[in-house]
This record gives C-alpha cells, structure tokens and sequence, in this order.
C-alpha cells in the first residue's frame, strides 16, 4: 500500500500545472428571505471551482474570482441553493429561503468528500442543530434522536439521570459485542461503550448474581452520554451497510456522523442559553391499601394476625404512606447554561462554547451534572493549506441510584413492589431506619444511604489539515489528513455501609468498590482527493486513503467487604478485598480508494471498495474487501419534461458491505483463575476461542425514489432495503455435558432484515405571517433467520420461559418471543416446545413532526412518536402482584372469584409478554423572539437577539404498557433489541423554560 | 513564469516529504500486531510440556471446580433440597424458588407447572458440574503431554482425574435422573448420545474402578498438591479409599449391595470411626478467587434468599434427635407466597465450614442398606444403631423392633433423612427408591405436594442439550 501511495504522489507531480490567476473583487450581501436578516457562513463558490468563500456574521461577503468565472453558487444548510450570474456586476446581494427538505445539503460519502443530498443515492438521515435541540433539551444527543431518525428504532432504556439509549438501525446485524451504532465526533471514532460498574453485581443488587465484576444489569450510561448536545452542528445518520460500507468493518450497525459548531468569519458573536427545567415520572404504578380480608389472601396464620395489628396500628396512628411516591415522585431540578463565542477572519475561525448542565433525578441523591468546554479552530495556512483542530474536554458525573432487577432488596423499584402501604420504615428521631419486613432493605435508607456515583473526565480531539496539491479550473488534487484521540477516564464509587438491613444479614457485611474504566481511541488517516474533469459534462472524484484505528482498554475495580464501622467508605477498611483487572487492545487498519463520476447532476454513480483488517480477527494481517457501488439519476434534469413545478425526481440505488469483527477476545481459551486451600489453580473457561475467525457481514440493496415539488414545498424521500447479515458471528453453543458451553465466534447463519422508510415532508402555508412545515415519516423492518448452521440458541436477555425468550431459529426472528406453556403436541416445531409469542420489533414507527411560525416571532413545533406492537417481557406488575401492591389487586376483572393480583401470577408468559407500543408527543415548544423594536428599546444594539421559550419532553404517552415506561430495558442495549423491564428507573417527563441572548 | 515555478516547488516539497513521513513509519502503521490474551493464561500453554508449576495450578483447579456448582444461584443442596422438600428457599427476588421449583405457578389459584423450564436460572448448576469433568479431562492430558511427571505420577494423576470425571457425571445424573447424561465427553464438538441412568451409572462406576487401578500404580506420593479438605486422602493409597466410598455410593445407586459392600471395605468405613471423617471442599471467603460457604446463613437473618426448612423434619423426627439441631426455630418467621418458613437450615455453621464431598456417616448408611440387600440384617442394625446412637444421640433399636427388610429401608431412609440433611441426598434417595411421593414411608412426609404443588423427578434437560442433538441427529 505505501508503494501505491507513492506511485500517486509521482503522478501527482506530473499533473500539476498553472493556477489561473484571480484578478476580480465581488462583495455582497446574503439575508433570509424571511426575515431580512443577514446570513452569516452561507457559502459563495465560483460555480465548477472550489474558489469561494463565506459570509461573515452580518452576511456580508468578499470574494475575488478568476476573470474567466461566469456564475455564483450561494448555499447553507437549512436554505436553497441559489445561482446568479456574475455578469459586470461588482456587487452581489442574495436572499436565500429556507428549504424544509435541505436538497442542497452535503452528506459524507467517502471519508474525506462529500456530496449534495440531491445528487445522493443512499438515504441518508441528517439532523440539524436545530431539529436536534431546537425545540427541548433532551439530556443526551442519543435521546435527542429519538423519533426523529427514519428508519431507526431508539429506546431511552433507563429514565435514571444521565439516561441509557439504545438505538438499533434498520433492524438486528450483529448478535455478539457491540450492537450500537459506530459513532464519528468530527472524525473521531468515539468511544460508546455502554461499561457497568458492577452496581447488579453479587456484593451489590445482585441482579447478576453470580458476577463479581461487570453485567449487563448494572444499569449503566453510554458514553455517548458525555457529549453535549448543544455542541452539535449536524448529525448524519449513516443507517445502513450501502451507505456505511466506507467504513469497513465497523460500521454494521450504521455510523452516527456528529460534526461539531464551526466559527463563521466576521464579527464576533456571543450567544448565551440558559434553561430552567424540572422532570417528573410521567407515570407512577400507583398502590392499592390494605384491609384484614386482603392480608387473610396473601398471609395465613401467625403471620397474617400480625399484619393485621400492623395494619390496625398503622390505620390509628393515621400512618398509612405512599412509598412508590415518596421514593419516585420528586421533582427533579434540571438546568443547562452555556455560552458560545464563535468569529474570525477569512483565515482564521473559532468556535469556543462552554456548558454546564445540572439534572436532579426524581429520586434523591441522584443526579447528572455535565461540565464541557470545547475550542473549534480553523486557520488557513498560506494558499494551500488549511488546518483545523477540534478539542474539548467534558466531566460528567452521575448518581443512578440501585433500581432494576435485584437479588438482595437494594433496588428500589423492586423492593417498593413488596411493601405495604402500612408498612413502617419511617427513620426515628435518631436517623435510624428501622428494618423493612417485606423485602431485604428498606428503601428509603437506600435512597439516602447508598452510593452509587461515576465521575468521568474525557478528552477528544482531532485535527484536520488539507493540502491543496493542485488547484485550477478543470482538476483539483488534495490531501487531506485527519487524526483524533478520544480518551476517557471514569471513576465509580458504589456503596451500601455496613449497618444496612439488606448487609447486617450477610455473612460479610458492608459493601464498597472502586471503579476505574479507562478507555482510549485513537485514529489516523491521509486521504488524496483528485477532482477533474472530462470534456465539460463529466465531473469525476477519484480518492484514495489509508485509516487506522486503534482502542486501549483498562477496566479495573477493587471491592472490599466485611467493612469497618463508620467512614470513609473504602476497601482498605475490609476484610475481604476483590479486584479485578481486565484489559483490551485492538488496533484496525483500512485502505480505501472510491470514484464517483457526475454527469451533469443528472446521472451519479459511485464505486468504492474498503480493505480492512483487525486485531481481533484470527488472522490479524489478512485483508477482507467490502465493496459498494451506487447509482443516482435525477430525472428532472434531464429535461423531458420542463416543468417548474417539479424540482426532483430522482431514482436511485446502492449497494455496500459492511463489516464487524469478533469481539475482542474471541480467539482466546482461557484458563481463568481459581484457587482452593491457599494455591492459584487454572480451571479452563466455558469458553474457547476460534483461532480461525474472520469478521461478519452485511450486505445490503436499498433503493429509492426521492420527490420534491413546488420549490421543494412537498418532498417525499421513499426507499426499501434489504439488509442480509451474513455469517453473522455469535457464540456457538455446544453440549453444555462437556464443560464448554460455547466456541466464543462462529459463523452461525444468516439474517436477514427487510424494511421500508417513507418520508413525506410539506409545507402546506408558507405565508409572511404564518408558515406550517410538517413531516411526516413511517418505518418499519422484518428480521428473520435465513440459514442457520449451529443448533437453535437463545438471544438478547430473557428470564426464562414463564417471562420470555428469545431463539436464533431457522425462518424467525432472533427477537421474537417464545414462552410457557410448554406442548409438544401444540408447539412440535418450537423451541423447546415452548409457545410462540410476539415479536420484540415493532411492527412500523411513524412520526409527526409539526412547526409553526407566527408573525416571525413565534415558533410553534411539537414531535409525535408511535411505535406500534412492540413486545417487551415486563416482569414489574408481577412484583406488584406478588407484593399485593398493585393498584387492581383486590378487583376481579374476569369475574371468576380470584382477584386479579392472585390470578395473573398464575399467568403463563402471556401476561409477561406485553405490547409496549405507545404514542408519545415526545417534544413540544413554542419559542418567541422579541421583535427588534423592543429588543433596541432595551439594550439598544448590544443585544442582537432575544428568545423565549417553554418546551417539554414526553409531554404525553398513550401505551397499554403497565410498566414505569414502555422503552426501559433491565439489561441496557441488548444485542437483539428485545427488552426485559424489572422495575426500571421510572422514564420521566420533561419541561424547560428557555432563555437565549445572542450579543 | 517565476511565479508558476515556486507554485509547483510547495506542493511538490510538501507531497514528497509526507510521502517519506508515510513511507517511512509504514512498517508500523500498516502492520497489526497480534494481540494475545492479556487477562488469562491459555488453554494452549499447558497443551504441551507444561511445566510442574502449571500442572499443579491445574490439579489446584480441579480440585477447587468442585464448589462451582454449590457457589453459584442455583446451589446444588438448594435445588436438589427444595426438590426433595428438605429445604424452601423463601427468596424475596425470586419466586421461582419457592413456586415454580415445587411445581406450582402463582402464590394461589390452582395452576400447576408441567415442565421445569430448560433455560431458567436454576440450571445453572449443570455447566458447573460438567465443568469439573472438563478441568479433569484437561489436567489428564496436559499431563500426559508432559515431560516433568514419570509413568507412576502419570498414573497419579490419571487416578485422580478420573475419580474427578466420576464425580462430574455422578452429580448431573442425579439433577437429571431418567433423563440420563452424556458419558462419552472427551471431544468437545463431538460428545457422545445421552445414555439411560443405568447405562450412566455403569459407566461412572468403571470410571472410578479404572481409577483405583491407576492409583494402585501410582507410587507413594502425588505429584501435585492437595488442600487441606484431602488431609489423610491425600496420598494414592488413601485417595484410593475416597475413590471406593464413591464406588460404594454408585454401587448402591445400582442396587449392586454386594458391590457396596467390596467396595465399602475397601473405603474409609468405620461403624467407630469419626462421622465426619472423608475428603471435603474447603472455603476460604477472605483468598482471593477462592469463596465462603454459600450455605452458611447469618442466624436469624434477613436475607433476601432465606433457606427455610418445613416443620415435618421437626415433627417427624424421634424425641430427642440431636440432628435437630440442624435447623432452628427462627425468632421471626418469613411469609412468601402464602409460605411460612419457621425453622432455617444452620448445617454450616460459618463461611469456612467446609462441604464433604463423601463422609462416614454415609458410608455407615450405605453399608446398612447394603447389607439389607444381601440379607445381612443384623449386620445391618449394627449399622443402623451405629448411626441413632452416635449421630441422633437416640436409642438403639432392637431387632425385634423392625419386621422384614421393608421396615429396615424405611429406618435407614429416616436415618439418611436427619444424618445427610441439606447435604444433596434425600430426593436422588426418593428417586431411586421409587418413593417420591406425599408419604414415602410411615411417619414420613414430604411438604409442599398437594395439588397444585407438585413433585418433579428430574430438572429438565437444558435447552442448549436438546438443541445440541436436534443440529447432531
């Protein structure tokens, strides 16, 4: 490869050749259609060369350009394109109207060029700042997505602060490692690891509880957590393989595309937001009390006398509590500052932003805080060369509190599930909380006793340099080079003292450890660009480059048991000491070389390959090839038929491959420690490596047809995919007889998933005093097993059969549900004979998304999100049910004499496996700009823009789901995307009011 | 033209000097070095000419994998004891424990399981228990591929690992009962069919003989250490009595009494000799990746799995069985499921309490069934008496007071009741007896039976089994 590099730089000196001079000054000014405004950073290019520039903060620009120059390009986000012709005009002055549909957009196709939306031919999802965090503030860029993102499923799978997402694009490709998204922070391969700190492990709730270390219900954050929304320019959403395959063997999952806020040239702006909010469970499941005949169905004996005198005592003493509320119905405070300062000149631009975000959770002591400063920075070094450098440093903090599945009665919500209204667990006057009958702790000494705190600080930085080889009119040859670091770093604290009721009946009483989870990525890689030219019709990008990519791991915990009385807590203070030190190293390295040829913007096509290899292959040094090619013609330019009113039509096609490695590890048979009598001893895993495994696969065809009419006034984005997961990597169980359950990697078959994504957008008024933009968007895929080579296994995160599980089956979906009752006569073909269920995936999502401007002050919009049939296995009313708790325990729907609370624990997995399906108004807003005339009345000209604004997040739900929230998962992201809800962190329902100042 | 000149020398300087920059850390940057296992040691190091430190860290695992499938979520004496109806687990987090386990779905109304489920939790202890065959398995051929150890330490351990295997399959058939279990383990992607019980129990036993004939050429010493749970086993000569107290329990599980009875004399069985004298599993909660005794429970305590007992062991026992005092009436009791636990199970006393593996006290119990099974009933009171008097601290009966071999099994499963409580015996005892059922002998009762609850004979065989011989026909 390096020989191939040079053989190009030699060609590259033999086509340099003379730049045109430029000789000619044009200045001018770019405003909003709408408003009158000046547009700051719209871009003006001499059409068919890169010579341009952009508008400084008041939309003025100066430019000068080649004497043979004929045309203006004027373009921004968010706006139409406009030409205009240059004539013997000096002066230029442009209005630009906003553009629902964004045609004119860029969208990354290789790694280091981009191309107009109109001219695409995968469909690419982009979200703007403004769809983004426009309306609320979601606390994370993840939940920000949520609804808005054609094509993806996205659940908040915790409401704990600090959130937990989970977003699955176009359907299940890989079952073993990380299932989420490859996430890009301007070029830099960001580290999302979703990384528990043992808070379900056995010292603590016990919900895994045979781990000492790390599980998937330790309820944790996704670092993508750490981000701040409000740093974000754009994100594209690269959703499936046709679209990712440049990114190799890490994108099959789909690539999310986050570029940060630039500085534009001019005179510098200084913008500050602040939000004021407060959060609430949306929903509470609510209690039903107790009388002498309910306490005669649930206890017998002895013990229901005593739950009568304690219900007697209770009822005089007028010490009848709601608990459920008490724990889970605060209002949690929620407040972001941040202040922003971008400008520059022609050659130097920054961006420099600071926040601070502070959410208090609904239960006390927890809570989320994010601290971030970023400094963007581009600077033009001479003619040539342009550098930029990207770097930010955030700390996050966040206090989850113990909820979830339990085994030792610390988790909240389970523990409440138990507990009687009359039960007693008020502290006395000395602070001393007194033992809770019903469950293993009490949980208000949780609450106010127990720690569960992560402290992460993270950098990342990249920086970008372009080197303008070769530049004139027909052919342009550039490098471009770009390299970043992504190190996190995050310490957790977890503790439950000694004196608790749930640790006084260990046999090691008192509970604490030390987490640290060290993460670092880095990556590297030089692209050469060559534009030209054939004849004056045929544009071509040809591009070649290497990237390399590499992550450093270091997840270490220290625990101590049997502790010492008092403070600090600290495993010094132990008897018995855990530690565990896990590390990881993987390194990737990719060629890549992609040519895209553009006649006219009429026909578009492209052809690529990425050869990539990994460390966590067997064979590290051997090259895989994933191929794409694409295809895009833009009928409407053709001109057969010249009608004004239709702006595309546009046919298009794509195919690509995408990769994943096994996971890390996959190629090991370890022999893990254990001792006995004092000697360390090699007891070999269940596990053993394939030392011959090589990545995954998806291969996917989309195609489709993308409209817009009336100046772009009705668009309509339609396409169909089919996605087939080819030898798709997990586990290969064998006969667990011989003491290895699995071969760690193997190719176990095939997946296929097949979908179809609609987008319709309109503007049905676009008047001075009023304007509606609507969009409306629908989505749904099937997933099913087509070729299967190892026995049938269970995927995602199941309890079993009498809650659900899900089967890797020939001709069904790996998130399908399977559960009692057990017939072999009834179900022959099933699993395990077990009974055949719902699906996990939802049968389609659509989404509303509505704004309004009034008299140009007032902005109206709110988000409509329905996932229809979605299944989840929900065990949290059976915790109700079994506690005598829930709120219709004593009726009697059916009417056969057994109350309901008795007769559903009976239930086969029918009564677990429950339609979490909702309708959600997941944000709605209405901002107000105070209009000019009282603006400078105010503050003269030192304020150039004041808005207000209320707007809240799940505003609404409409679900027959009986749980806390029908989006929560136990176990986080699950590999299949199927969700398991044990009393979850109730999801919460959000309200901001908003102040912005731009000066 | 001066100006095109220095226009083409930039560019030209730039590309060649990162070309060099490229070319010249290529080796590094196109290159992937392969990353080997940084957190374990791998199965391979030890596949040939392992050294004697690596052998011993496998013999120290083999010994050690013993208690995995005790010190985990499904414990063994837990969910063989709640089968049995020895124990109730009264988990607050896990209702399974006290409803689905005993057959019975949902606190009240009237609904029954049918089938144990093939994938839930309280599987978990099979993988554990097989695991030990497959750290055996592995120590033999590591060893034998090795060239610190000579012929006879060879033999050592092929006796020892052997006896291990044994072990392994002996606890899996016994969750799995009519089901049977594999017994041809040695290929991991290739394992043999399930074979009947019978056929298993055949094969366990010629496991253990073949390992007392390479401990008999297995020399004075082993070459490799063993805990101090092996104090007075811990030598071929003496490990080989550990090795026929097993042959005597499988010969009996066999009903082959004359085989129990060889095989007997050739153990540690001593009608005078310490009841708890035998090989035990040994904890040390404080050792790193070592553990406490997962059966050991705080008196009195709260915790959120609470191993109740059911008042027949109490009501049914003789007046004045000093075995009473393996459980305790707890000062609150615990209502779950409309269960009330009132005594807990204290047969461990502390978390280093160790765990026997096979102790006199059973040996005594065998020898007596034995014995009724060849007719040697007085050689079988003996036995009997030896147990009431030394263990229960009650009378010795007398032989008129049982009438026929019948009333003689039924004492000696009352005996095995109170002596092997809560140490994994008392529902395989049921099973192979043919008497799980409500009353399996006069003045004996299982709890927890009437409908809907009801007795299971075998945990269901896991999901990935079936799987496994639905893919390999």
């Amino acid at each position: 490869m390096k020989k191939t590099l040079f053989i190009i730089f030699l060609m590259v000196t033999a086509l340099l050749q003379q730049v045109v001079a430029q000789d000619r000054s044009i200045s001018g000014r770019v405003t909003d259609a709408a408003s009158g405004q000046g547009l700051p950073g719209v871009t003006v290019l001499v059409k068919g060369t890169t010579v341009g520039a952009s508008t400084n903060s008041d939309g003025t620009f100066n430019l000068s350009v080649p004497s043979t120059a004929a045309t203006l390009t004027f373009s921004s986000i968010g706006y139409l394109s406009v030409e205009r012709p240059i004539g013997n005009s000096n002066v230029i002055d442009v209005q630009l109207a906003t553009d629902t549909r964004q045609l004119e957009e860029v969208v990354v196709t290789g790694l280091a060029t981009s191309i107009k939306r109109s001219n695409l031919a995968n469909a690419v999802t982009t979200i703007s700042a403004k769809e983004l965090v426009g309306s609320t503030r979601p606390v994370t860029v993840d939940a920000a997505l949520n609804g808005k993102v054609v094509g993806a499923n996205i659940s908040q799978t915790s409401g704990a602060p600090g959130g937990g997402v989970a977003i699955q694009l176009r359907g299940i490709s890989t079952l073993n490692g990380s299932t989420q998204p490859l996430y890009i922070i301007d070029g830099v391969y960001a580290v999302n690891a979703e990384v528990g700190n043992g808070a379900g492990a056995a010292a603590f709730s016990a919900a895994a509880s045979t781990v000492a270390g790390r599980s998937s219900q330790d309820n944790p954050v996704n670092r993508i957590s750490d981000l701040n929304p409000n740093d974000i320019e754009s994100i594209e959403v690269l959703k499936g393989s046709s679209a990712a395959a440049i990114y190799g063997t890490r994108a099959n999952n789909g690539v999310i595309i986050i570029k940060t806020k630039r500085g534009v040239a001019g005179q510098t702006r200084v913008s500050f937001n602040q939000d004021l909010g407060f959060a609430k469970a949306w929903r509470l499941l609510g209690k039903e009390d107790w009388t002498d005949s309910k306490i005669d169905l649930v206890y017998s004996g002895a013990r229901a006398a005593l739950e009568k005198e304690r219900l007697r005592t209770a009822q005089a003493n007028g010490q009848i509590f709601d608990y459920e509320k008490e724990v889970f119905g605060n209002t949690g405070f929620l407040r972001n500052s941040s202040v922003s300062i971008s400008g520059g000149s022609e050659r130097t631009k920054f961006y420099v932003a600071g926040t601070t975000s502070n959410e208090e959770g609904i239960v006390n002591r927890t809570g989320f805080k994010r601290n971030s400063v970023r400094a963007n920075i581009d600077q033009k070094i001479g003619e040539r060369i342009d550098i930029g450098v990207t770097s930010s440093f955030i700390n996050t903090q966040n206090r989850r509190g113990f909820t979830g599945n339990d085994n030792r009665g610390v988790s909240l919500g389970y523990t409440l599930a138990y507990l009687p209204s009359y039960a007693q667990l008020q502290p006395n006057e000395a602070g001393v909380f007194p033992e809770n009958p019903y469950g293993g702790d009490n949980p208000l000494a949780i609450v106010e006793r127990s720690i569960n705190e992560e402290n992460t600080n993270r950098t990342v930085q990249a920086a970008t340099g372009v080197l303008r080889i070769l530049e004139k009119e027909g052919s342009s040859l550039r490098l471009a080079v770009q390299g970043g670091i992504d190190f996190s770093s995050s310490d957790a604290l977890l503790a439950l003292p000694a004196d608790l009721q749930s640790q006084r009946n260990l046999a090691n009483p008192g509970a604490v450890r030390v987490v640290k989870n060290q993460f670092f990525n880095y990556n590297a890689q030089a692209f050469l660009v060559y534009d030209w030219r054939i004849g004056e019709t045929i544009n071509l990008t040809s591009q070649i480059g290497s990237v390399r990519l590499g992550l450093e791991r270091d997840l270490s915990f220290s625990q101590g048991q049997n502790l010492a009385p008092g403070n600090p807590l600290s495993p010094n203070r132990s008897s018995l000491v855990t530690q565990e030190v896990e590390f990881g190293s993987e390194q990737d390295i990719g060629q890549v070389a992609q040519q895209e040829i553009n006649f006219r913007d009429q026909i578009i096509a492209t052809a690529g390959v990425r050869f990539d290899k990994s460390s966590r292959n067997g064979d590290p040094n051997k090259y895989y090839a994933f191929p794409k090619a694409s295809l895009a013609v833009n009928i409407a330019k053709f001109g057969f038929f010249d009608l004004p009113a239709v702006n595309l039509v546009k046919l298009r096609a794509a195919y690509g491959e995408t990769g994943a490695p096994p996971i890390f590890g996959s190629t090991f048979s370890p022999l893990v420690n254990i001792s006995t009598g004092g000697r360390i001893g090699f007891l070999p895993s269940t596990l053993v490596g394939n030392p011959n495994i090589g990545p995954e696969r998806a291969t996917e065809f989309e195609t489709g047809v993308d409209l817009a009419f009336l100046d772009n006034r009705i668009t309509l984005e339609a396409t169909v995919y089919n996605k087939v997961a080819k030898d798709l990597i997990n586990i290969f169980q064998l006969a667990p007889s011989t003491g290895v359950t699995s071969i760690r990697a193997f190719p176990v078959g095939d997946l296929q998933n097949r979908g179809i994504e609609l987008s319709l957008g309109a503007t049905p008024v676009r008047t001075d005093n009023f304007s509606w933009t609507s969009t409306t968007q629908y989505w749904s895929n099937r997933t099913k097993v087509t070729r299967q080579v190892v026995p049938n296994f269970n995927t995602g995160l199941g309890f079993g059969a009498s809650f659900g599980r899900n089967v890797f089956s020939l001709g069904q979906s790996p998130s399908r549900w399977y559960g009692s009752p057990t017939s072999a006569t009834d179900n022959p073909n099933n699993p395990s004979f077990l009974t055949r269920y719902e699906e996990a995936q939802p049968k389609f999502q659509m989404s509303f998304l509505n704004s309004f401007t009034l008299f140009k002050n007032v902005e109206l919009s709110f988000l409509v999100n329905w996932r229809k049939d979605s299944y989840t296995s929900n065990l949290s009313r059976l915790l109700q049910d079994e506690g005598g708790t829930t709120e219709d325990w004593s009726q009697d729907d059916d009417g056969d004499g057994e109350v309901n609370g008795q007769q559903r624990q009976s239930g086969t997995a029918r009564e677990f496996i429950q339609n979490s399906g909702f309708v959600r108004v997941r944000e709605a807003s209405i901002y107000y700009s105070v209009p000019a005339s009282v603006r400078t009345s105010l503050f003269k000209d030192y304020v150039r823009n004041i808005r207000i604004g209320v707007s809240g997040n799940n505003l609404l739900t409409y679900t027959d789901y009986v749980g806390y929230d029908p989006e929560v998962s136990n176990f986080g992201s699950t590999s299949n995307g199927a969700q398991v809800d044990v009393s979850s962190f109730p999801n919460t329902r959000r309200v901001f009011f908003h102040l912005s100042l731009d000066f | 033209m001066n100006k095109i000149l220095k226009f083409q020398a930039r560019p030209l300087l730039m590309a060649g000097t990162l070309a060099t920059l490229l070319s010249a850390s290529s080796c590094s940057f196109f290159e992937i070095d392969k990353v080997t296992d940084p957190n374990n040691a791998s199965i391979e190091s030890v596949a040939t000419n392992a050294s004697q430190a690596q052998l011993n860290a496998l013999a120290v695992g083999v010994e050690a994998s013993l208690r995995l499938g005790h010190a985990n979520n499904s414990s063994y004496n837990q969910i063989v004891g709640t089968l049995g109806r020895e124990v109730t687990v009264l988990a607050q987090t896990e209702s399974r424990w006290y409803l689905e386990l005993q057959g019975r779905r949902g606190a009240t109304g009237n609904v029954s399981v049918d089938v144990l489920d093939d994938a839930a939790f309280y599987n978990g202890q099979y993988t554990d228990f097989a695991r030990v065959g497959r750290a055996a398995r592995v120590f033999r051929a590591s060893a034998e591929a090795s060239a610190v150890v000579n012929a006879e330490q060879k033999s050592g351990i092929a006796g020892f690992t052997r006896t291990y295997e044994a072990l392994s399959k002996l606890h899996l058939l016994n969750l799995q009962g009519e089901n049977g279990i594999r017994v041809d383990l040695d290929d991991i992607r290739r394992p043999g069919k399930f074979v009947t019980p019978a056929e298993a129990l055949v094969n366990i036993r010629q496991q253990l003989d073949q390992a007392d004939q390479d401990l008999a050429a297995a020399g004075a010493a082993f070459a490799f250490p063993l805990s101090s749970g092996y104090a007075g086993f811990n030598t071929p000569t003496t490990f080989r009595r550990f090795n026929r107290a097993l042959a005597a329990r499988v010969s009996l599980y066999q009903a082959d009494f004359a085989g129990a009875l060889t095989a007997l004399n050739a153990s540690f069985y001593d009608r005078a000799g310490s009841l708890t004298l035998g090989p035990k599993i040994t904890f040390s909660p404080t050792t790193a990746s070592d553990v406490g005794n997962p059966y050991f429970q705080v008196p009195n305590g709260e915790p959120s799995n609470l191993v109740t007992v059911p008042s027949n062991f109490v009501t049914e026992a003789e007046a004045g069985d000093t075995r009473l005092a393996k459980v305790a009436l707890r000062t609150t009791p615990r209502t779950l499921g409309n269960i009330t636990g009132t005594y807990e199970a204290r047969v461990f006393p502390s978390q280093n309490a160790p765990l026997d593996i096979i102790r006199n006290e059973e040996l005594i119990l065998i020898a007596a069934e034995a014995r009724v099974g060849t007719g040697d009933l007085t050689g079988a009171l003996a036995d009997i008496n030896a147990i009431r008097t030394r263990a229960g601290g009650l009378p010795a009966l007398t032989a008129g007071s049982l009438a026929g071999s019948a009333q003689y099994i039924n004492e000696i499963l009352k005996q095995r009741r109170y002596s092997l409580f809560y140490e994994g015996h008392r529902w395989i005892d049921l099973r192979r007896l043919n008497r799980l059922n409500p009353n399996p002998a006069p003045g004996q009762t299982l709890a927890f039976t009437a409908a809907p609850f009801r007795l299971f004979t075998r945990l269901e065989r896991p999901a990935a089994e079936k799987q496994w011989d639905i893919a390999n026909p």
